[in-house]
Protein backbone atom coordinates (compact mmCIF):
# COMPACT_ATOMS: atom_id res chain seq x y z
CA UNK A 1 0.00 0.00 0.00
CA UNK A 2 2.83 2.17 0.53
CA UNK A 3 4.18 1.54 -2.84
CA UNK A 4 1.49 2.66 -4.80
CA UNK A 5 3.43 6.57 -5.11
CA UNK A 6 5.92 5.51 -7.31
CA UNK A 7 3.76 3.08 -9.32
CA UNK A 8 0.86 5.46 -10.06
CA UNK A 9 4.05 8.33 -10.87
CA UNK A 10 5.22 6.01 -13.15
CA UNK A 11 1.90 5.69 -15.23
CA UNK A 12 1.32 9.48 -14.86
CA UNK A 13 4.32 10.21 -16.72
CA UNK A 14 3.46 8.32 -19.92
CA UNK A 15 0.17 9.36 -20.33
CA UNK A 16 1.00 13.16 -19.96
CA UNK A 17 4.26 12.07 -22.74
CA UNK A 18 0.93 10.34 -24.80
CA UNK A 19 -0.59 13.48 -24.60
CA UNK A 20 2.56 15.62 -25.52
CA UNK A 21 3.12 13.33 -28.44
CA UNK A 22 -0.19 13.07 -30.01
CA UNK A 23 -0.63 17.03 -29.99
CA UNK A 24 2.93 17.41 -31.54
CA UNK A 25 2.05 14.81 -34.32
CA UNK A 26 -1.10 16.79 -34.97
CA UNK A 27 0.61 19.96 -35.33
CA UNK A 28 2.75 18.55 -37.94
CA UNK A 29 0.24 17.32 -39.86
CA UNK A 30 -1.41 20.06 -40.13
CA UNK A 31 1.24 22.50 -40.96
CA UNK A 32 2.51 19.41 -43.97
CA UNK A 33 -1.30 19.74 -44.76
CA UNK A 34 -1.13 23.21 -45.19
CA UNK A 35 -1.05 25.26 -48.64
CA UNK A 36 3.12 25.84 -48.45
CA UNK A 37 3.34 21.67 -48.96
CA UNK A 38 0.16 21.02 -51.21
CA UNK A 39 -0.96 22.48 -54.22
CA UNK A 40 1.84 21.25 -56.31
CA UNK A 41 5.39 21.64 -57.27
CA UNK A 42 6.06 23.67 -60.29
CA UNK A 43 9.10 23.90 -61.53
CA UNK A 44 9.72 27.19 -63.73
CA UNK A 45 11.62 27.23 -67.16
CA UNK A 46 13.59 31.14 -66.33
CA UNK A 47 16.56 30.43 -64.25
CA UNK A 48 19.14 30.71 -67.26
CA UNK A 49 20.89 32.89 -68.66
CA UNK A 50 19.89 32.28 -72.65
CA UNK A 51 16.58 32.35 -74.14
CA UNK A 52 16.63 30.57 -77.62
CA UNK A 53 14.21 32.86 -78.83
CA UNK A 54 15.62 35.53 -78.29
CA UNK A 55 18.61 34.66 -79.45
CA UNK A 56 17.22 34.02 -83.18
CA UNK A 57 15.68 37.45 -82.49
CA UNK A 58 18.76 39.18 -82.34
CA UNK A 59 20.37 37.41 -85.04
CA UNK A 60 17.64 38.33 -87.53
CA UNK A 61 18.26 41.70 -86.34
CA UNK A 62 21.96 41.97 -86.76
CA UNK A 63 21.30 39.72 -90.36
CA UNK A 64 18.93 42.90 -91.48
CA UNK A 65 19.25 45.09 -94.36
CA UNK A 66 18.58 48.33 -94.35
CA UNK A 67 17.83 50.91 -97.68
CA UNK A 68 21.40 50.98 -98.68
CA UNK A 69 21.98 47.32 -98.62
CA UNK A 70 23.96 47.15 -95.52
CA UNK A 71 23.40 44.79 -93.07
CA UNK A 72 22.98 46.25 -89.27
CA UNK A 73 26.03 43.89 -87.87
CA UNK A 74 28.47 45.60 -90.68
CA UNK A 75 27.08 48.94 -89.52
CA UNK A 76 27.94 48.27 -86.06
CA UNK A 77 31.16 47.06 -86.78
CA UNK A 78 32.00 50.09 -88.78
CA UNK A 79 31.10 52.41 -85.74
CA UNK A 80 33.51 53.59 -83.06
CA UNK A 81 32.97 53.04 -79.30
CA UNK A 82 32.41 55.43 -77.50
CA UNK A 83 35.74 54.37 -75.39
CA UNK A 84 37.46 55.12 -78.58
CA UNK A 85 35.87 58.09 -79.70
CA UNK A 86 34.29 60.14 -76.60
CA UNK A 87 32.56 62.53 -78.80
CA UNK A 88 31.30 61.23 -81.62
CA UNK A 89 31.69 57.28 -80.73
CA UNK A 90 28.84 55.27 -79.54
CA UNK A 91 26.58 56.13 -82.37
CA UNK A 92 24.40 54.13 -84.33
CA UNK A 93 21.79 55.07 -87.20
CA UNK A 94 18.37 56.17 -85.41
CA UNK A 95 16.94 53.48 -88.04
CA UNK A 96 18.74 50.63 -86.69
CA UNK A 97 17.67 51.83 -82.96
CA UNK A 98 14.29 52.03 -83.70
CA UNK A 99 14.11 48.91 -85.33
CA UNK A 100 15.89 47.14 -82.20
CA UNK A 101 13.17 49.40 -79.89
CA UNK A 102 10.22 47.93 -81.91
CA UNK A 103 11.60 44.10 -81.63
CA UNK A 104 13.23 43.52 -78.05
CA UNK A 105 11.03 45.65 -75.50
CA UNK A 106 7.74 44.74 -77.53
CA UNK A 107 8.38 40.92 -78.31
CA UNK A 108 9.55 40.36 -75.10
CA UNK A 109 7.95 42.64 -72.68
CA UNK A 110 5.84 39.93 -70.27
CA UNK A 111 9.17 37.77 -69.48
CA UNK A 112 11.89 40.95 -69.98
CA UNK A 113 11.44 44.70 -68.85
CA UNK A 114 11.89 47.73 -71.36
CA UNK A 115 14.95 48.06 -70.28
CA UNK A 116 17.73 46.42 -71.97
CA UNK A 117 21.56 46.77 -73.35
CA UNK A 118 22.60 46.72 -77.29
CA UNK A 119 26.59 47.54 -77.45
CA UNK A 120 30.19 46.81 -77.12
CA UNK A 121 32.06 45.65 -74.18
CA UNK A 122 35.73 45.49 -74.19
CA UNK A 123 37.32 43.32 -71.77
CA UNK A 124 40.76 45.06 -72.49
CA UNK A 125 39.29 48.15 -70.56
CA UNK A 126 39.14 46.01 -67.26
CA UNK A 127 35.64 44.83 -67.68
CA UNK A 128 35.31 42.02 -65.18
CA UNK A 129 32.42 39.79 -67.07
CA UNK A 130 32.12 37.38 -63.88
CA UNK A 131 31.88 39.61 -61.44
CA UNK A 132 30.10 42.67 -63.18
CA UNK A 133 32.32 45.39 -62.04
CA UNK A 134 34.85 47.73 -64.20
CA UNK A 135 37.97 49.62 -63.98
CA UNK A 136 38.21 53.33 -64.64
CA UNK A 137 38.08 53.18 -67.69
CA UNK A 138 35.27 51.14 -68.55
CA UNK A 139 33.22 53.67 -66.20
CA UNK A 140 33.43 56.53 -69.50
CA UNK A 141 31.73 53.32 -71.45
CA UNK A 142 28.36 53.77 -73.44
CA UNK A 143 26.01 51.05 -75.27
CA UNK A 144 24.68 52.08 -78.57
CA UNK A 145 21.24 51.95 -77.48
CA UNK A 146 19.75 50.88 -73.92
CA UNK A 147 20.51 51.21 -70.41
CA UNK A 148 23.99 51.88 -68.86
CA UNK A 149 25.62 48.45 -68.30
CA UNK A 150 26.39 48.95 -64.73
CA UNK A 151 22.99 49.31 -64.21
CA UNK A 152 21.46 46.12 -65.36
CA UNK A 153 20.05 43.83 -62.33
CA UNK A 154 21.45 40.60 -60.92
CA UNK A 155 18.92 39.09 -63.01
CA UNK A 156 19.22 38.93 -67.23
CA UNK A 157 19.69 37.21 -70.67
CA UNK A 158 22.52 37.97 -72.31
CA UNK A 159 23.45 37.19 -76.25
CA UNK A 160 26.88 37.81 -76.79
CA UNK A 161 28.77 37.77 -80.21
CA UNK A 162 32.85 38.02 -79.24
CA UNK A 163 35.92 38.85 -81.18
CA UNK A 164 33.67 41.38 -83.40
CA UNK A 165 36.64 42.87 -85.45
CA UNK A 166 35.60 46.87 -85.12
CA UNK A 167 37.15 48.70 -88.17
CA UNK A 168 39.99 50.97 -86.76
CA UNK A 169 40.34 48.42 -83.87
CA UNK A 170 43.49 46.95 -84.44
CA UNK A 171 45.06 44.08 -81.95
CA UNK A 172 42.00 45.80 -79.72
CA UNK A 173 39.65 43.62 -81.34
CA UNK A 174 40.66 40.20 -80.03
CA UNK A 175 38.64 41.12 -76.82
CA UNK A 176 35.22 43.14 -78.09
CA UNK A 177 32.32 41.66 -77.41
CA UNK A 178 28.47 42.19 -78.95
CA UNK A 179 25.69 42.35 -76.36
CA UNK A 180 22.29 42.33 -76.08
CA UNK A 181 21.26 41.66 -72.83
CA UNK A 182 17.79 41.79 -71.69
CA UNK A 183 16.63 42.39 -68.05
CA UNK A 184 14.44 40.43 -66.32
CA UNK A 185 11.76 42.18 -64.09
CA UNK A 186 13.61 42.99 -60.62
CA UNK A 187 10.82 41.11 -57.98
CA UNK A 188 9.23 42.57 -55.62
CA UNK A 189 9.41 40.73 -51.99
CA UNK B 1 3.01 -11.75 -1.31
CA UNK B 2 2.05 -8.54 -1.82
CA UNK B 3 0.45 -7.76 -5.19
CA UNK B 4 1.59 -3.65 -4.96
CA UNK B 5 4.66 -4.69 -4.88
CA UNK B 6 4.66 -7.14 -7.45
CA UNK B 7 5.74 -4.90 -10.85
CA UNK B 8 5.79 -8.01 -13.77
CA UNK B 9 2.15 -7.40 -14.49
CA UNK B 10 2.69 -3.04 -14.67
CA UNK B 11 6.02 -3.84 -16.96
CA UNK B 12 4.15 -6.01 -19.05
CA UNK B 13 1.20 -3.19 -19.57
CA UNK B 14 3.45 -0.61 -20.06
CA UNK B 15 5.47 -2.47 -23.08
CA UNK B 16 2.07 -3.16 -25.07
CA UNK B 17 1.44 1.20 -24.09
CA UNK B 18 5.07 1.53 -25.48
CA UNK B 19 4.23 -0.03 -28.44
CA UNK B 20 1.11 1.18 -29.28
CA UNK B 21 3.02 5.36 -28.35
CA UNK B 22 5.40 3.94 -31.39
CA UNK B 23 2.95 2.79 -33.82
CA UNK B 24 1.13 6.10 -33.40
CA UNK B 25 3.97 8.02 -34.07
CA UNK B 26 5.24 6.27 -36.50
CA UNK B 27 1.93 5.87 -38.59
CA UNK B 28 1.80 10.29 -38.58
CA UNK B 29 5.47 10.36 -39.71
CA UNK B 30 4.02 8.00 -42.44
CA UNK B 31 1.28 9.86 -43.32
CA UNK B 32 2.87 13.61 -43.42
CA UNK B 33 5.80 11.67 -45.79
CA UNK B 34 2.95 10.36 -47.86
CA UNK B 35 1.44 14.31 -48.09
CA UNK B 36 4.69 16.01 -48.76
CA UNK B 37 6.05 13.70 -51.49
CA UNK B 38 2.71 12.70 -53.05
CA UNK B 39 2.47 15.70 -54.72
CA UNK B 40 3.73 15.80 -58.23
CA UNK B 41 6.00 17.86 -59.57
CA UNK B 42 4.52 20.35 -62.79
CA UNK B 43 6.59 20.27 -65.27
CA UNK B 44 4.38 21.19 -67.76
CA UNK B 45 5.71 24.91 -68.43
CA UNK B 46 9.06 23.39 -69.14
CA UNK B 47 7.67 21.01 -71.55
CA UNK B 48 5.72 23.83 -73.54
CA UNK B 49 9.12 26.17 -73.25
CA UNK B 50 10.86 23.07 -74.92
CA UNK B 51 8.40 22.23 -77.59
CA UNK B 52 8.04 26.11 -78.34
CA UNK B 53 11.71 26.10 -78.91
CA UNK B 54 11.67 23.15 -81.36
CA UNK B 55 9.44 24.46 -82.79
CA UNK B 56 11.32 27.67 -83.74
CA UNK B 57 14.26 25.65 -84.49
CA UNK B 58 12.47 24.27 -86.78
CA UNK B 59 11.28 27.41 -88.90
CA UNK B 60 14.58 29.41 -88.55
CA UNK B 61 17.98 28.85 -89.04
CA UNK B 62 20.87 31.17 -88.68
CA UNK B 63 18.41 34.02 -88.25
CA UNK B 64 16.40 33.04 -90.98
CA UNK B 65 13.77 30.88 -92.04
CA UNK B 66 13.97 27.76 -93.66
CA UNK B 67 13.51 27.87 -97.13
CA UNK B 68 10.79 25.93 -97.33
CA UNK B 69 8.42 27.59 -94.43
CA UNK B 70 5.81 28.22 -96.82
CA UNK B 71 5.22 25.10 -97.85
CA UNK B 72 4.52 23.36 -94.22
CA UNK B 73 1.19 23.12 -93.62
CA UNK B 74 -1.19 21.41 -90.41
CA UNK B 75 -0.23 17.47 -92.27
CA UNK B 76 2.82 17.09 -92.63
CA UNK B 77 4.30 19.55 -89.61
CA UNK B 78 5.03 17.34 -87.46
CA UNK B 79 6.92 15.08 -89.82
CA UNK B 80 9.22 18.04 -90.80
CA UNK B 81 10.09 19.29 -87.60
CA UNK B 82 10.44 15.42 -86.30
CA UNK B 83 7.95 16.04 -83.16
CA UNK B 84 5.40 13.50 -82.11
CA UNK B 85 2.31 14.17 -79.83
CA UNK B 86 1.87 10.67 -78.94
CA UNK B 87 1.89 10.43 -75.31
CA UNK B 88 2.13 7.15 -73.20
CA UNK B 89 -1.59 4.73 -72.64
CA UNK B 90 -2.13 6.21 -69.30
CA UNK B 91 -5.05 7.77 -67.64
CA UNK B 92 -7.40 6.97 -70.32
CA UNK B 93 -4.94 9.90 -72.72
CA UNK B 94 -5.78 9.72 -76.43
CA UNK B 95 -2.80 11.58 -78.18
CA UNK B 96 -4.64 14.54 -77.16
CA UNK B 97 -2.50 16.02 -74.37
CA UNK B 98 -0.62 18.58 -76.91
CA UNK B 99 -2.02 21.57 -78.88
CA UNK B 100 0.14 23.83 -80.97
CA UNK B 101 -0.69 26.98 -83.36
CA UNK B 102 1.67 29.01 -85.50
CA UNK B 103 0.54 32.26 -86.62
CA UNK B 104 2.95 33.91 -89.48
CA UNK B 105 2.98 37.83 -88.90
CA UNK B 106 4.57 40.45 -91.38
CA UNK B 107 6.65 42.18 -88.86
CA UNK B 108 5.88 46.19 -90.28
CA UNK B 109 1.91 45.75 -90.79
CA UNK B 110 1.05 42.69 -88.44
CA UNK B 111 -1.14 41.25 -90.95
CA UNK B 112 -0.86 37.28 -91.52
CA UNK B 113 1.34 36.25 -93.87
CA UNK B 114 0.17 33.05 -94.50
CA UNK B 115 -2.15 30.44 -93.08
CA UNK B 116 -1.39 29.71 -89.08
CA UNK B 117 -0.80 25.89 -88.57
CA UNK B 118 -2.21 24.45 -85.83
CA UNK B 119 -1.58 20.65 -84.48
CA UNK B 120 -3.23 18.61 -81.78
CA UNK B 121 -6.23 18.85 -79.37
CA UNK B 122 -7.92 22.15 -80.39
CA UNK B 123 -9.71 21.99 -77.55
CA UNK B 124 -7.08 22.78 -75.02
CA UNK B 125 -6.78 26.43 -76.73
CA UNK B 126 -10.11 28.00 -74.47
CA UNK B 127 -8.11 26.63 -71.40
CA UNK B 128 -5.42 29.62 -72.06
CA UNK B 129 -7.41 32.53 -70.65
CA UNK B 130 -8.42 30.96 -67.70
CA UNK B 131 -7.49 30.82 -63.97
CA UNK B 132 -7.44 27.35 -61.80
CA UNK B 133 -5.92 24.47 -60.71
CA UNK B 134 -6.05 21.54 -63.12
CA UNK B 135 -5.78 23.23 -65.95
CA UNK B 136 -3.59 23.00 -69.07
CA UNK B 137 -0.32 24.90 -69.11
CA UNK B 138 0.09 27.13 -72.26
CA UNK B 139 3.28 28.84 -73.04
CA UNK B 140 3.06 31.49 -75.89
CA UNK B 141 6.39 33.30 -77.37
CA UNK B 142 7.60 35.51 -80.41
CA UNK B 143 10.53 35.65 -82.01
CA UNK B 144 11.47 38.16 -84.96
CA UNK B 145 13.15 36.61 -88.73
CA UNK B 146 13.53 37.32 -91.59
CA UNK B 147 13.15 35.64 -95.25
CA UNK B 148 15.76 35.27 -98.28
CA UNK B 149 14.22 38.45 -99.38
CA UNK B 150 15.03 40.46 -96.66
CA UNK B 151 11.03 40.69 -95.41
CA UNK B 152 10.58 41.00 -91.93
CA UNK B 153 8.13 38.52 -89.77
CA UNK B 154 6.94 37.72 -86.68
CA UNK B 155 6.53 33.98 -85.59
CA UNK B 156 3.80 34.04 -83.09
CA UNK B 157 4.14 30.23 -81.16
CA UNK B 158 1.42 28.91 -78.83
CA UNK B 159 2.20 25.63 -76.90
CA UNK B 160 -0.23 24.20 -74.84
CA UNK B 161 0.32 20.85 -72.87
CA UNK B 162 -2.39 19.10 -70.56
CA UNK B 163 -1.28 16.19 -69.01
CA UNK B 164 -3.20 17.54 -65.72
CA UNK B 165 -3.49 13.95 -64.22
CA UNK B 166 0.47 13.53 -63.50
CA UNK B 167 1.82 17.17 -62.81
CA UNK B 168 -1.32 18.44 -60.73
CA UNK B 169 -3.71 17.33 -57.53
Amino acid sequence: MLDKKAQIGETMTWVVATIIIIVILVIAIVVVSSSPFKGGKKIESKNTKTDLLVTKSFLGYLLRKDSSGARVFEQLKDKKTYLDDPVNGGELEKSNIDLAKKIFPVLYKEEYSERFFLGINSEWCGWDKYNQTSSGACDRSRPFEGIDRKSLTTSYVRISYDRIKLKDRGNKDDNTILELILNKPTKIS
Amino acid sequence: MNKFTDKKGTDKILSVYWFAILFIVAGGIVYMTFIFYGEPYDVREIEASILTNQIADCLSQGGKLVEEWDKLDNDNFLEKCHLTFNVEDTKAWKDDQYYVNIDFQKFDTGDSAREPITNGNINLKQFCDQEGKNLPVCVERSFYTLDEENSQYVIKILSVVRKTEKNAR
